[in-house]
């Protein structure tokens, strides 16, 4: 018997992952299933009510299920997103108990009620509330109560009625003794050899003597069976929610002034520093939120480029964020929340950038500076420039944002002409987003220009290089895109551009010309 | 204190009676050096551009840990960015060189460019690294409006451990007054934090920096090599008209320079002349140049991509 008097609901979600589906997407009347390879073949790894009603099962065959139901719709399984699903809905339970926890082995979560059924009456309408509450989002439940956990699993999913629950110890008993082996958690190589021996249901195995059973099957089985029974104590270990961590000023006149708003800044991130500090976290992103006395709500993010508490970093940051707040009737409660927090480790490598200072001082006033400079001119005016493996001029270079976690690229493209590579092709040192259209007087229709009129300007040119034929990307470019010959030229002031002429005549197409960069 | 700083002066002024024009030498050099020293340049470093013409005018070299304006017409061409560039590599080189003794190694270089409007263009790594510059070593602000770009600026020299800050200034319309005012917060934070800073724009009556320069693209050939000679890569090296319109203890400077990127320095361009704009344009390619082939039509067949990638599709003809 268990020393202490406990009361446990067991609540099992089979069709999880399909719930999901169905909340995100558009509702399809086809059955649909969750595969997942295992051993070189892909099985169901779960499935929805339809397809259940079609005789399909988890552990089943793709092939099988197909044969099946031939409207089959496929997934691919997602554990990561069942078990957080699993933690969210554990984390919702604890509207119940303070002591919940998921079980990701079997799709379920556990509540422990002992002494808080008063609050819902009793525990039956306890067990009705929380059920309605999730039918009501969309989920299909079982849900057991039971004295112990190991009875409560084995109901949940075991037991002929959705809901079922023991009034009492022998109540509980009788119920166990009917249900079939799995429901005692145990492997299913147990299970199989246990039903060669004839040994179908639990109650069978209750009136065997035991030590045959252990000397034949380990002493797993028969702790599985007194956990059940309650003559074993089995606890599970209840989930901790995160707790936020947020900082919040109420006012008892709402404030509008530029100076109080300011100041409310300054306040909350003094607060925010302290409690960082506190809870030895740094946060990457910081959240300042705001409402007003027409209950109207504004927030803004504040970005770092890595994790942070510095009391004067945070109020350099926020220093300009006080004029972008429109009070209107006034503020009346203000708070700031801390997002994507980590423990605080020292700045051993800040930024692995070439660029970052090889000092570690200066690395960090660098770090510094890049984010002072995103939150004050925004988070994508800071960038750094890189390579891209492609021949078309605008889409050689990508920006990127400075990042901590900017991990080294795996196959970096090269930049054209690094090394004094005498053979690469000539590359502007500034290139226009959009190429402008000029004027051009050639010779003849092929020929590099003798001069062209660029805002109202004629160049005369003196000196030209080229064509440098660039072809477009076919597979990707737009029908009709046409091949560019690059020319570098030089006018007569010096200047030297880089043109390029849309099209080729002695294809037929009409050519226009463009300016696209400008050399040193 | 002013009583005992003119006492320092007095001890250092040689015997007035029998002045010769050596002493008076040394004496005007003794009395620059303490004015220096009063103005806080004493430890001034710099950097010599090896132009031994420019080096003398710019009193040395190129002060390090100064604001320096570049001026040209940044919307017509890229020869300021092209000599800005130059020169941060020579400062990287620089520092690499003296790096152990000036106790700072070459650290990122920002720079604040106007792409947004007018034409001048974003920063094309390619280019750059053609040049010599490593584009990995920038940190690019791009802010469309010039006021906050330049309200910025102060915040990025103030930092330490950087090697160089380029600002564009182009589009902002700002009182005499107030550049002053910006030219010598700048200042005071270069010199803070030893950064050295370019303001490149298009020329404004604004003064306080250290140096102050024009610089233009070179319209010049090499007459004296003739025709054979243009063909050759190094006839695109480029080549710059400086206008040194003041230093600070230096004096006017007006000059034609190149850039040999193999070396890594900056050359001298003696013995060209302006281009004749009449004469015929001198093409390196030829005109009558290889007939071009025609190019398959694409089909979009996998097996083929990889050699229309390799062959067909990018192809130079130079």
């Amino acid at each position: 018997m268990a020393a202490t008097y406990r009361h446990i609901i067991y609540i099992h979600f089979p069709y999880l992952a399909a719930a999901r589906i169905r909340r995100n997407t558009a509702v399809t009347r086809h059955p649909m299933v969750f595969v997942q390879p295992v051993n070189g073949g892909d099985r169901v790894a779960a499935c929805c009510p339809l397809a259940a009603r079609y005789g399909l099962a988890v552990g089943m065959r793709l092939a099988d299920a197909r044969a099946l139901c031939p409207t089959l719709q496929t997934h691919s399984y997602d554990a990561a997103a069942d078990r957080a699903d699993l933690r969210h809905l554990a984390l919702w339970a604890r509207r119940y108990s303070p002591l919940t926890a998921s079980d990701e082995c079997a799709n379920g979560i556990w509540i422990d009620v002992a002494g808080a059924e008063h609050l819902f009456g009793d525990g039956r309408s306890l067990m009705a509330d929380c059920a309605r509450r999730l039918r009501q989002a969309g989920l299909r439940v079982r849900m057991a109560a039971a004295t112990t956990c190991g009875a409560a699993w084995g109901l949940a999913h075991y037991a002929r009625r959705p809901v079922s629950c023991c009034s009492h110890d022998k109540d509980m008993r009788q119920k166990l003794s009917a249900l079939p082996l799995a429901a005692l958690r145990i492997e299913p190589s147990v299970i199989a050899a246990l039903q060669r021996a004839g040994l179908h249901m639990i109650g069978d195995i209750m009136t065997m003597p035991r030590a045959p059973l252990t000397a034949r099957f380990g002493d797993h089985l028969l702790r599985r069976l007194d956990q059940a029974y309650g003559d074993v104590q089995e606890s599970f270990c209840p989930i901790e929610p995160v707790q936020p961590l947020i900082v919040q000023r109420n006012f008892s006149e709402p404030i509008a002034a530029p100076s109080d708003v300011a100041a409310m800044v300054a306040y909350l991130a003094d607060e925010m520093a302290r409690l960082l500090y506190h809870s030895g976290m740094a946060a990457r992103r910081l959240e300042l939120g705001w409402q007003r006395v027409d209950s109207g709500c504004g927030h803004k993010y504040i970005h770092l480029s890595r994790p942070s508490r510095e009391r004067d970093l945070l109020h350099r940051l926020l220093a300009g964020v006080g004029d972008g707040i429109n009070p209107e009737f006034g503020i009346e409660t203000a708070w700031m929340q801390a997002h994507e927090c980590s423990p605080l480790t020292p700045v051993t490598q800040p930024l692995r950038h070439m660029a970052a200072p090889t000092d570690a001082a200066d690395a960090e006033s660098y770090a510094n500076l890049i984010d002072r400079l995103v939150a004050r001119l925004g988070y994508g005016a800071v960038l750094h420039i890189q390579p891209l493996a492609s021949w078309q001029p605008e889409a050689a270079q990508k920006t990127v944002l400075p990042d901590p976690a900017n991990r080294p690229i795996k196959n970096p493209a090269k930049w054209l002409g690094s090394g004094h590579d005498i053979t690469a092709p000539p590359r502007p040192i500034r290139l226009l987003a959009h190429p402008h259209p000029i004027d051009v007087v050639a010779l003849l229709p092929d020929h590099p220009p003798a001069q062209f009129i660029w805002q109202r300007r004629i160049h005369k040119i003196i000196k030209a290089t080229g064509p440098e034929r660039i072809a477009p990307l076919w597979w990707v470019a737009p029908a009709g895109t046409k091949s560019r010959d690059y020319f570098r030229v030089q006018d007569d002031n010096g200047a030297r551009f880089w043109l390029y002429r849309d099209g080729l005549p002695e294809r037929g197409e009409t050519a226009a010309w463009f300016l696209h960069g400008f050399f040193a | 204190m002013l009583v005992t700083k003119q006492q320092d002066i007095a001890s250092k002024i040689p015997y007035k009676n029998n002045i010769n024009c050596q002493t008076k030498n040394n004496y005007l050099k003794n009395l620059k050096a303490h004015i220096a020293a009063l103005d806080g340049q004493v430890s001034r470093q710099s950097m010599p551009l090896g132009i031994e013409s420019l080096d003398s005018a710019l009193a040395g070299g190129l002060a390090l840990g100064r604001v320096h304006m570049l001026c040209g017409m940044m919307q017509a061409h890229a020869a300021v960015s092209g000599f800005v560039s130059c020169m941060l590599m020579r400062l990287l080189a620089h520092l690499s060189i003296n790096g152990k003794a000036a106790d700072k190694a070459a650290g990122p270089i920002v720079w604040c460019p106007a792409s947004g409007h007018g034409g001048a263009g974003m920063l094309y790594g390619h280019g750059l690294a053609a040049l010599g510059l490593d584009p990995a070593r920038l940190l690019i602000v791009d802010t469309p409006n010039p006021v906050r770009r330049m309200a910025a600026l102060d915040d990025i020299v103030r930092t330490n451990g950087l090697t160089a800050v380029i600002a564009e200034y182009d589009g902002m319309q700002k009182s005499s007054d107030h550049w002053m005012r910006l030219m010598r917060r700048t200042q005071l934070a270069a010199e803070a934090s030893q950064t050295t800073v370019f303001l490149l724009g298009a020329p404004i009556a604004a003064s306080g920096c250290e140096t102050m320069w024009h610089v233009a693209p070179a319209g010049l050939v090499d007459n004296a090599v003739g025709d054979a000679a243009i063909s050759a890569p190094q006839s695109w090296r480029p080549a710059w008209e400086l206008t040194l319109q003041r230093a600070r203890g230096g004096y006017r400077f007006h000059g034609y320079a190149g850039w040999d990127a193999a070396a890594g320095q900056f050359v001298e361009l003696a013995g060209l002349v302006p281009a004749q704009t009449s004469e015929l344009p001198l093409y390196d390619a030829p005109i009558h140049h290889l007939p071009v082939p025609h190019l398959p039509v694409p089909q979009p067949a996998a097996s083929c991509m990889p050699h229309h990638v390799a062959t067909s599709q990018h192809e130079m003809w130079a």
